[in-house]
């Protein structure tokens, strides 16, 4: 099944990085550091605005067992297991590589 | 690229009409409004907190969206910084913010304090956010070329602090002339002589200026721009509209005994003349009275002068400090030691020079209509500090002197209708401190703007 979920891990806060107070007394420098590129990216992938699933709904159309649905009160794109033969047809064509293929338990 | 397509689409550029409907409906692209999802963990976050302002479609607005005086698309940029797409972040930004750098810096960023991310572990620092796509932008944006002067009428900006950049910035946009005056030899108003340069430096603050200059904006230091009694200077001036932005420059005054001692200054002046390259006479016991922005930058600023010891004084607790906690914190860690609950009571003099502070505990009573508590005096607590320099920055009012003719609110601040900001006279509009005393850059650039969209409005 797919959510549609943000980014849940937890981060730890961005400490953030000034000039030593020693360095500051000798002048009118700037005190604050801005963030590297990477450290950019990473805290921007945190927003909650942003999620891997964007209900664009490819996979439902695409989908030869018209087994994914959405629930419209919830919003959440359901798979039906029980119908879900695995082509992997909704994995491949999603364009934000929001669904995973898993090996199914005991096989 | 998606996997599994079997067509390609090709744009031809001759057909195109740029309506945006295929970007906006990509859905690689597409952000979905799950603010209205009712199990998720977001929408969970969202509920009882839904925005009042809504977009088209009568879907609110995220909350760090209307935090933001000028409504900035904070999801949007923020997704395409997550996406490693620094430019069109910045386009994003620019499109409603002309000064995306200073804000990158300077911000009191009231989206990130709105930011639900806080539910889960800490807010989007957003602001850190806008201040690495601003500096990075920098190298790679080409020059912004002035659109084309579709409108013959010319308009006035009296000072080109935030709230004038901003009203010159749009109002260019929109094809008009613009000129703006700056009283003071340098551009930026309160940015460039308020805020001291180890918190927006100053090339930073010229590189935003020499983009809206950039859109064919002439602006002239030096030229102070003064009112006649009789109420036609707009007339006489030859321009067709006028946006009067010229913040508040002048300390307010303590009205104890022993103001006019030598080595008692007020706070704004000092910083000026700091940030001007002037002379300043500082000692190196330091009290500084105040408890908002401008405070804790002298503060800061006199113990890089050479202060050895800087004491702040703040009549309530922290908790109703105005100033930026951030900044506070700062203030904290390089040394000045901060004294909450006191207020002086008088200077204390010898010979005509400043030796030292009278002060009186306080301690808050009942909250006043704003919902500060005020602080109430606590009989015979009164104590004396020793100092050779006492700087007072208690607030900030609008110099009355150029503003004959106008009509004005009781505290000094120019009256305005209230939605457009037309002043009592005709074809003259006024925005940012100067109207709402004292305040944050990001507001006077929303009352720029604001001031922009009704001087068009007027003009057509």
């Amino acid at each position: 099944m797919m959510t549609k979920e943000c980014k849940k891990e937890t981060a730890p806060k961005i400490k953030r990085k000034t000039l030593s107070v020693k360095a500051r007394k000798k002048g009118f420098s700037p005190v604050e550091y801005g963030l590297l590129k990477e450290e950019a990216i990473k805290e921007a992938e945190h927003c909650l605005g942003l999620r891997e699933c964007e209900s664009c709904e490819i996979c439902s159309l695409l989908c030869p067992d018209l087994c994914i649905t959405r629930d419209e009160k919830t919003g959440e794109v359901l798979i039906d297991l029980d119908y879900c033969k695995g082509c992997g047809i909704c994995a491949s064509v999603c364009p934000k590589g929001a669904i995973e293929m898993a090996l199914e338990e005991g096989k | 690229m998606v996997e599994g397509r079997t067509h390609r689409p090709i744009i031809q550029p001759s057909r195109c009409h740029s309506c945006d409907v295929c970007i906006r409906g990509c859905p690689a692209e597409f952000i979905p409004e799950y603010r209205l999802e009712e199990e998720s963990l977001r929408g969970t976050l969202y509920r009882g907190k839904m925005g009042k302002k809504t977009v088209p479609g009568n879907v609110p607005l995220p909350p760090c969206q209307e935090a933001c005086p000028i409504n900035q698309d904070t999801r949007g940029y923020v997704a395409l910084i997550a996406k490693g797409k620094f430019k069109e972040a910045l386009e994003l930004v620019r499109e409603v913010n002309p000064l995306p750098a200073v804000c990158g810096f300077i911000c009191h960023h009231p989206c990130e304090e709105a930011c639900l991310r806080e539910g889960v572990d800490h807010p989007i620092p957003i602001r850190l956010l806008k201040r690495f796509i601003a500096e990075y932008g920098r190298a790679s944006e080409r020059a912004r070329k002035g659109t084309k002067r579709k409108r013959r009428e010319t308009i006035l900006v009296v000072g080109s602090g935030p709230a004038g950049l901003a009203c010159a910035n749009d109002l260019s946009l929109l094809g008009f002339r613009v000129t703006i005056f700056e009283a003071l030899p340098v551009l930026g108003g309160m940015l460039s002589v308020g805020i001291p340069e180890f918190r927006l430096p100053r090339e930073i603050l010229r590189m935003e200026i020499d983009g809206i200059r950039e859109l064919g904006v002439v602006m002239e230091t030096n030229h102070s721009f003064r009112f006649g009694r009789n109420g036609r200077t707009l007339k006489r001036s030859g321009f067709d509209a006028i946006f009067l932005s010229m913040g508040a420059h002048r300390s307010s005054k303590l009205d104890i005994p022993g103001e006019f001692l030598h080595g008692v200054f007020p706070g704004v002046e000092f910083l000026r003349d700091i940030n001007l390259g002037r002379k300043v006479e500082i000692g190196k016991k330091v009290v500084v009275i105040g408890g908002g922005n401008v405070a804790i930058d002298v503060a800061r600023s006199a113990l890089r002068l050479g202060s050895k010891k800087v004491d702040l004084y703040y009549r309530r607790s922290r908790k109703e400090m105005p100033a930026i906690s951030e900044e506070v914190e700062e203030a904290a860690r390089e040394g000045v030691n901060i004294h909450l609950l006191t207020a002086p009571v008088r200077m204390i003099g010898k010979r005509g020079k400043a030796i030292g502070m009278e002060c009186i505990r306080m301690r808050l009573g009942e909250p006043d209509k704003n919902g500060r508590r005020k602080p109430v005096p606590i009989q015979g607590s009164n104590f004396k500090v020793d100092a050779d320099t006492i700087i007072s920055a208690i607030g900030q009012r609008v110099d009355q002197k150029p503003l004959k003719g106008l009509e004005k609110n009781p505290d000094g601040t120019i009256r305005v209708a209230p939605e457009t900001g037309e002043t009592s006279l005709k074809g003259v509009f006024a925005g940012g401190d100067m109207v709402t005393g004292p305040g944050w850059a990001i507001d006077a650039i929303a009352a720029g703007k604001k001031g922009a969209e009704a001087i068009a409005r007027y003009l057509s």
